[in-house]
């Protein structure tokens, strides 16, 4: 059996790994990864180190360590998808406002191309 | 009423249409009739509304996607502010608004202390359900407004600029999120009654069934709620 921290280890260096990697590719912006690269390096930290973990749970009360875990991973998760969330609603606002632009463009070069073909 | 021909070319009055091939035409020779502007904003219909408008003599500004009828206003609501018009009217392309009425809310706005917008109501034309989603609405928002979702409406300059804005893109419903936007912003908000026509009546893609009342519901009093405030002395 492998030991706990070694996968844990593994698992958060892999994920370091895959971020950078898609960096290198130009598949993730400098941004976004900043965040996923907490992430890794939290697991990996967790990982290699889990007397942290015990350490951080009797701090702020938390009777079963691995429960905190969870929790920390469940709201890590919730504050990204809520600002994915907000992301989706500015682009989506200035999708709608390119579409008006496009559409009040379009009309007014046809109306432009017709002047000219009656001036020609 | 005083109809105030003179002003004529300053309105723009904005059709948002989808799938509206058999009527928009109509609409849009009676419109122009009257000496307006008419925009037709087709919401990437899948007939021919946009020739069937252009041919009856609208302009037509063509979405290139199904953005929703509030996009498509605001739309219309950008080209007017390009014109620089001074009033903007909307209403439906299917007819059920007489564009014989526009000067009567037009006539309003030409009067002392002149509403910002103009509603053209009719309230008889309420189902149940629609009756009790409007007396939801009006508790839950505030708002002392009898038809909250006619689309049949005379907004004015300070209006069409505040609504053209970014900031009021992501409406959803055009009906409610735009009376509070405008309550909030302290615009006045005043009320006509139209005949609208009958054979539109039971139509209303908002109030069709039940679910959909329950979701517009839902929404509005999110939005509603979200900006109730105090009003200053009388808000409509």
């Amino acid at each position: 059996m492998i030991p706990l921290q070694v996968f844990a280890g593994a698992l958060g260096i892999a994920m370091a790994a895959l971020i950078v990697w898609m960096i290198r590719r130009d598949r993730l912006p400098v941004s976004h990864s900043l965040w996923w690269l907490t992430v890794s390096v939290l697991i990996a930290l967790f990982g290699l180190a889990p007397g942290l973990l015990d350490a951080l749970a009797s701090t702020v009360g938390v009777a079963y360590a691995p429960s905190l875990l969870f929790v920390l991973a469940i709201l890590t998760l919730l504050i990204k998808v809520l600002l994915e969330d907000l992301e989706l609603t500015t682009n989506r606002r200035r999708l709608l406002r390119l579409a008006q632009k496009t559409a009040i463009l379009e009309e007014q070069v046809r109306q432009l191309r017709e002047r000219m073909e009656k001036q020609s | 009423m005083v109809p105030i021909r003179h002003a004529a070319a300053g309105v723009i009055v904005v059709i948002p249409a989808r799938d509206e091939e058999a009527d928009v035409g109509a609409v849009v020779e009676r419109v122009l009739a009257l000496g307006f502007r008419a925009v037709v904003v087709d919401d990437h219909s899948s007939d021919g509304t946009r020739e069937s408008a252009r041919r009856a003599g609208a302009t037509v500004l063509e979405l290139p996607f199904h953005a929703g009828s509030w996009a498509a206003i605001q739309a219309g609501m950008r080209y007017a502010r390009q014109c620089n018009c001074t009033h903007v009217v909307t209403l439906d392309a299917d007819g059920q608004h007489n564009p014989e009425d526009i000067p009567a809310l037009l006539g309003l706005m030409s009067t002392e202390e002149a509403p910002n917008v103009v509603i053209g109501a009719c309230v008889e034309r309420a189902n149940r359900r629609r009756r009790l989603a409007w007396q939801l609405l009006r508790w839950l928002s505030g708002l002392k407004v009898d038809d909250l979702t006619s689309g049949f409406r005379a907004y004015d300059r300070t209006a069409v600029e505040l609504l053209a804005s970014q900031q009021h893109t992501l409406l959803e419903y055009q009906d409610v999120g735009v009376l509070l936007c405008l309550r909030h912003a302290d615009l006045k908000i005043s009320e006509i009654d139209v005949p609208m026509q009958a054979r539109c009546h039971g139509m209303s893609r908002i109030f069709s069934s039940w679910p959909m009342v329950a979701y517009y519901l839902v929404y509005s009093s999110l939005i509603g709620g979200s900006r109730r405030r105090r009003p200053k002395g009388d808000p409509t």
